[in-house]
């Protein structure tokens, strides 16, 4: 089958402990399920004469108990147990708690609320202490322990399980199944569950593991299995009367069941990372605090060009390495800007062109990205394989950023004024009070409202045009040279974003800032910029002052951009 | 003369109002007291920024959220008198192409299954008559038969796009409510679908309502235009006279906001 | 904030009430005849008549559970036949040693998570990464009673470091010095699982928040690495790491069953233990539901971190 997980196998054996993992997990369900067919003594026979042998005994590979019953056979019958009540009893908790979960979580209102209500009641009571209290009431026994794990854990599910209906309930491929006329039951069973099923599926793997150690501390206690029946946990329990005479009459069991839900739990992380479309993507790595920068030969150390160019990108190769992949997302890449200009750099997603921004300081994520070739220098300093502190001192300092988004791009969790005043302290050594004097100066000039109580405003606290001037506020902090403002707009409604150009180009003017802007809108470029740099697929195809191009576009690609600004006074028949 | 293909009246929508810890909370008007008409064969542009409650319009038509007020009629027949059979006909001839055209594909489901859903469940189809119909619409919405197979991941932006609107088509519908169908798409494929969706129109005489913040793709397809702000139409027209000579101070701050005309403003 | 916790506080009346029903409920799944089972195996049958009628069980369960709840909130849990006392007696007795047992295993999970997690994640693929994250896997694998056994052969047995059990030493015991030394063993024992989940926890919410935009604002504001790790990433993976460590609270207080089985260490859990052994289940009743009553509390306590940790969270 074609599925959509081509490789599933093949994502799994790419996480080697993974594998380790199914190893061990394997060997012990293969060697319980053999025991009885396995050479070995029969493990509730008694033998007064062999007590207590230890480990490596003939005979008795692992010893024996305190009545000389042997201790491997014992252990491989116990792990048989073990493992079937764990099993069962996931399961058991699994089907209930995922019901209840795909049905609050679809059907949401008053179905929602109630169901959910009694979760969290159970919920509210401590782990493992209502499992005792069901065994206290049921009596001990390794079925009333099964029911009494299964109970406690059918909260997890559930709760795991309704996130992600919720999470799935709300998205358009529901809504348009219900426009193709599907009823909510069909819905639920044919679009919903097989979304929904991965999440249960990790769930299941990762609940095994506690399972085992519950239903073994159950019978630890006396209350799970017992005698002549024996699982991990009540051989545990004995080994403890005498733990300190035959240490390994305890130390044996344990450590199986260690070893257990030590593989258990590695295969379970491999088992998510396989279904987890976040980490498919290449694991969850840590970017780094500069990209990293593999020059393939030398760069040309030639003459700048432009004198007056206060920042001069030449050949810049910026690549994505991905598994055996190469996206050159910037390949041979050159511009300049001046003090007091405004250089457009336009194109459409996927054509380099915020790479080539962020590559200029190092800000692009490694992995997957490396510069592998070129030169940026910033008044006359080369800043391709400079040192990260080098880096540092200029970021935020001589040369800002502003991005995008403005609701992900500031920190939710600390205040507008730190964020501000913190470039400052960073930069200018600057004292508490003194920056966030400072930082009310700045939220003035960028247009914020009463500033003073702005300031300790949390950014879901502002509208989207007043986040980003705050994040202009933060760029201008250090008085920079260049300002890199990568799509500032593209997130913000036409009004807002008008406000916002205007704020932008009035502060280059007064400040005689270069102002880097990258777009996608040529109409934005027309409004604000001196020269453009269009660029498709990595490359500059077009380059010149804005006036010029936008009258005589010599390239196909330019033409097309300019053709989607739209014309006052030209509405249409 | 025919009634007009669609027809809304005093549409109202209210989020909120529940019952909270502190009493009755105050409800949020999405949509307030909004009327227009559509004559067949004709395209209404929504224009709007975000917020301005365009989409809850379309999501309503649509059946798929109950109005607070107001009055909903296709064809001439109000939705509100209709028997739960005869709506569930009116709403295979309503049908609404979403904004995020890959989210609105069940990432689990070919695109052959994905196209199959309406034509079974809403005009039951048998499976022979439904595979033939497949390849028609594939066909009409220029989508290469090989791509029936894919999964909706194995699609570019442009397809994903392809396939959203031939599924909408799939239950022959006289109505089509685009949700902003263009914004996720690059220039040249903004072009191509809007191209595909004027020739559609002709070719099918199907009427549009086409949901935008982008004035200038509005522009290019839109008979007449309903600006929206705060959940209210604050300027309804032709394209000509809105575009051309706006009346509202809020519709002229629009138009004034497009970037590549303000240079001269300073 | 005030209108805040008066909201979660009305909240938590339901679940109180929710509680309450379980607990009651578990007496009517008792099979025969739950006053016989209350009073043990040595009562009369005038007093089992007299508790019949107490109980109300020729009445109907809403009845009972009225008269039941009545009672448990003027304080009468009722009378344990095993130990021949109250039941809320035995039970405020118990709570000091279980909260601190508790409370100290909660203090060290949480330091030491937070700081493996963190630094496993800034460090990740290095050397100390792969060495926390195996000690974590561990960790989170090991029966934790069976760890407390082997620390006590180690440690107790044939190191003599600590004692084997108990909370206080039968000779000169009984000063705080003394409790702390009989503490070590136990609170280590109890915190090494919920040390790995909160580690591995912080570990992932490091990772994925390293990867927003803001991280990269950070960045582009000339932050040092430690400012963009341990200020802008920590605080906002603390904001996904609260809530775990608020649930590792009702972890911990289960885990102390066993661990306080291993160690005899005084408290609700070894009562408990005891309880079910000699069937008293009016003691089991109590017991459970004091601490699911206080865990409801201190779950609350855990919300109200977040919400400061947080100030995106709405009531």
């Amino acid at each position: 089958m074609r599925a959509g997980r081509p490789g599933a196998w093949a994502l799994f054996r790419r996480n080697r402990l993974a594998v380790a993992g199914l190893a061990i997990l394997a060997i012990v369900v293969a060697a319980a399920l053999a025991a009885p067919i396995l050479p070995l003594p029969d493990p509730d026979a008694t033998m007064l004469d062999d007590r207590l042998l230890p480990p490596l005994s003939a005979g008795h590979l692992l010893g024996t108990d305190h009545l000389g019953r042997d201790m491997l056979a014992r252990l491989l019958f116990g792990a048989r147990l073990s493992l079937a009540v764990a099993v069962v009893a996931t399961l058991l908790s699994a089907a209930i708690g995922s019901a209840i979960g795909l049905l609050a979580g679809y059907y949401a209102g008053w179905t929602d609320t109630l169901m959910m209500r009694g979760i969290d009641t159970l919920m509210a009571f401590p782990y493992m202490l209502l499992a005792l209290a069901i065994v206290a009431v049921l009596g001990p026994g390794l079925m009333n322990a099964l029911v009494a794990v299964g109970i406690v854990n059918i909260p997890f599910f559930a709760r795991t399980v309704h996130g992600a209906t919720v999470g799935q309930a709300g998205r358009p491929y529901v809504d348009a199944a219900r426009l193709s006329g599907f009823s909510d039951v069909r819905i639920l069973v044919v679009e919903v569950l097989p979304n929904v099923l991965p999440t249960i599926v990790v769930t299941i793997a990762t609940t095994v593991g506690w399972m085992i150690l519950e239903t073994a501390g159950l019978s630890f206690l006396g209350l799970g299995a017992q005698p002549p029946q024996a699982d991990l946990g009540s051989m545990l329990g004995e080994g403890r009367k005498l733990f300190i005479v035959a240490p390994h009459v305890a130390a044996v069991p344990g450590l199986a069941i260690l070893l257990l839900v030590m593989g258990i739990n590695l295969f379970a992380d491999g088992v998510r990372d396989t279904l987890d479309p976040r980490l498919k993507s290449g694991a969850l790595s840590r970017p780094a605090a500069v990209t990293e920068t593999r020059l393939e030969k030398e760069a040309d150390p030639g003459s700048s060009r432009l004198s007056e160019a206060i920042l001069e990108v030449r050949h810049l190769r910026t690549w994505f390495f991905t598994g055996g992949s190469v996206v050159k997302a910037v390949d041979d890449v050159g511009f300049s800007v001046a003090p007091g200009e405004c250089l457009g750099i336009v194109g459409e997603s996927g054509s380099g062109k915020s790479v080539a921004a962020l590559s200029i300081l190092g800000l692009v994520q490694t992995p997957p990205g490396r510069i592998v070739g070129g030169s940026v220098r910033f008044r006359g300093q080369e800043l391709i394989g400079a040192p990260l502190d080098t880096l540092q001192d200029l970021r935020g300092n001589r040369i800002a950023y502003v991005f995008q988004d403005p609701s992900t791009t500031l920190n939710p969790v600390f205040t507008v004024g730190e964020q501000v005043a913190e470039t400052l302290r960073r930069h200018h050594g600057l004292s508490g009070g003194a920056a966030w004097r400072r930082t009310i100066d700045l939220l003035t000039t960028v247009d914020i409202p009463d500033p003073a109580e702005r300031a300790g405003a949390y950014p879901h606290q502002l509208s989207g045009g007043q986040r980003q001037r705050v994040a202009i506020a933060m760029a201008l902090a250090n008085d920079p040279d260049v300002l890199i403002a990568d799509e500032p707009t593209t997130a913000l409604d036409v009004t807002t974003q008008a406000r916002i150009l205007d704020l932008l180009d009035r502060l280059r003017r007064e400040r005689g800032l270069a102002l880097v802007f990258i777009t996608h809108d040529f109409g934005i470029v027309r409004d604000i910029c001196d020269r453009v740099v269009v660029m498709r697929h990595g490359r500059v195809v077009e380059t010149g002052a804005v006036e010029g191009v936008f009258v005589a576009p010599q390239h196909a690609y330019t033409r097309l951009l300019i053709e989607a600004v739209p014309r006052l006074g030209e509405a249409p028949a | 003369m025919s009634a007009p293909a669609l027809e809304v009246t005093g549409l109202s929508k209210a989020f909120g109002g529940g019952l909270g810890v502190a009493g009755r909370r105050t409800p949020f008007l999405a949509v307030d007291d909004v009327s227009f008409a559509v004559p067949k064969g004709e395209v209404l542009g929504i224009v709007g920024e975000s917020g301005s409650g365009k989409s809850t319009v379309a999501r309503l038509i649509a059946g798929l959220m109950t109005p607070t007020a107001g009055a909903i009629a296709v064809d001439g027949r109000t939705l509100e008198s209709l028997g739960r059979k005869e709506r569930r006909s009116v709403h295979a001839e309503v049908q609404l192409v979403f904004q995020d055209a890959l989210a609105s594909l069940n990432p689990r489901r070919t695109v052959r299954r994905a196209l199959a859903a309406p034509l079974r469940s809403l005009l039951g189809m048998p499976r022979g008559a439904a595979e033939g119909r497949i390849a028609n619409l594939a066909g009409q919405v220029g989508l290469d038969t090989a791509m029936l197979d894919r999964y909706p991941h194995e699609l570019s932006g442009g397809q994903a796009q392809r396939v959203a609107l031939a599924r909408a088509l799939a239950a022959s519908p006289r109505l089509l409510l685009l949700d902003e169908p263009t914004s996720a798409l690059d220039v040249a494929l903004q072009n191509r679908v809007l191209d595909l969706l004027q020739s559609l129109k002709e070719k099918l005489g199907l009427t549009y309502v086409f949901i935008s913040h982008d004035l200038a793709v509005v522009s290019r397809i839109a008979d007449t235009v309903a600006v929206m702000k705060g959940g209210r139409i604050v300027e309804h027209g032709s394209a000509a006279q809105v575009f051309g000579r706006p009346q509202a101070d809020y519709t002229r701050l629009l138009l004034a906001s497009i970037p590549g005309n303000r240079r001269s403003c300073g | 904030m005030g209108a805040y916790l008066i909201r979660r506080l009305l909240l938590i009346v339901p679940v109180l009430f929710g509680v309450s029903v379980i607990v009651f409920l578990t007496m009517a799944l008792i099979p025969g005849d739950p006053a016989l089972v209350i009073l043990g195996p040595y009562a009369t049958a005038e007093r089992v008549a007299a508790l019949r009628h107490d109980l109300g069980l020729d009445r109907s369960v809403v009845q009972q559970y009225v008269l039941w709840i009545g009672n448990v909130l003027e304080g009468d849990f009722g009378r344990s036949f095993s130990l021949d006392r109250p039941v809320l007696a035995e039970v405020m007795d118990r709570l000091g040693p279980t909260a601190l047992l508790t409370g100290s295993a909660l203090v060290l999970s949480t330091v030491f998570g937070l700081a493996a997690g963190a630094v496993a994640a800034a460090r990740q693929y290095g050397w100390t990464d792969r060495l926390l994250t195996a000690l974590v896997l561990v960790g989170i694998s090991t029966p934790a009673f069976w760890l407390g056994l082997m620390l006590i052969l180690v440690f107790a047995v044939y190191l003599g470091w600590f004692p084997v059990s108990g909370m206080f030493a039968v000779y000169r015991g009984g000063g705080l010095g003394d409790v702390l030394h009989h503490l070590v063993l136990p609170a280590v024992t109890l915190a090494t699982v919920a040390a790995g989940v909160i580690a591995r926890l912080t570990r992932t919410a490091m990772l994925e928040v390293l990867r927003e935009d803001y991280v990269r604002t950070a960045r582009a504001k000339g932050l040092r690495e430690r400012s963009v790790l341990y200020k802008h990433a920590f605080k906002n993976a603390l904001v996904a790491v609260v809530p775990v460590i608020g649930m590792q609270v009702g972890f911990l207080l289960g885990g102390a069953v066993y661990i306080e089985t291993v160690f005899q260490w005084p408290g609700i859990g070894l009562m408990l233990v005891n309880a079910i052994a000699a069937r008293d289940i009016l003691l089991v009743q109590g017991g459970v539901l004091v601490v699911a009553v206080a865990y409801v509390f201190l779950n609350l306590l855990a919300d109200v971190v977040q919400r400061l940790l947080d100030p995106r969270v709405q009531a």
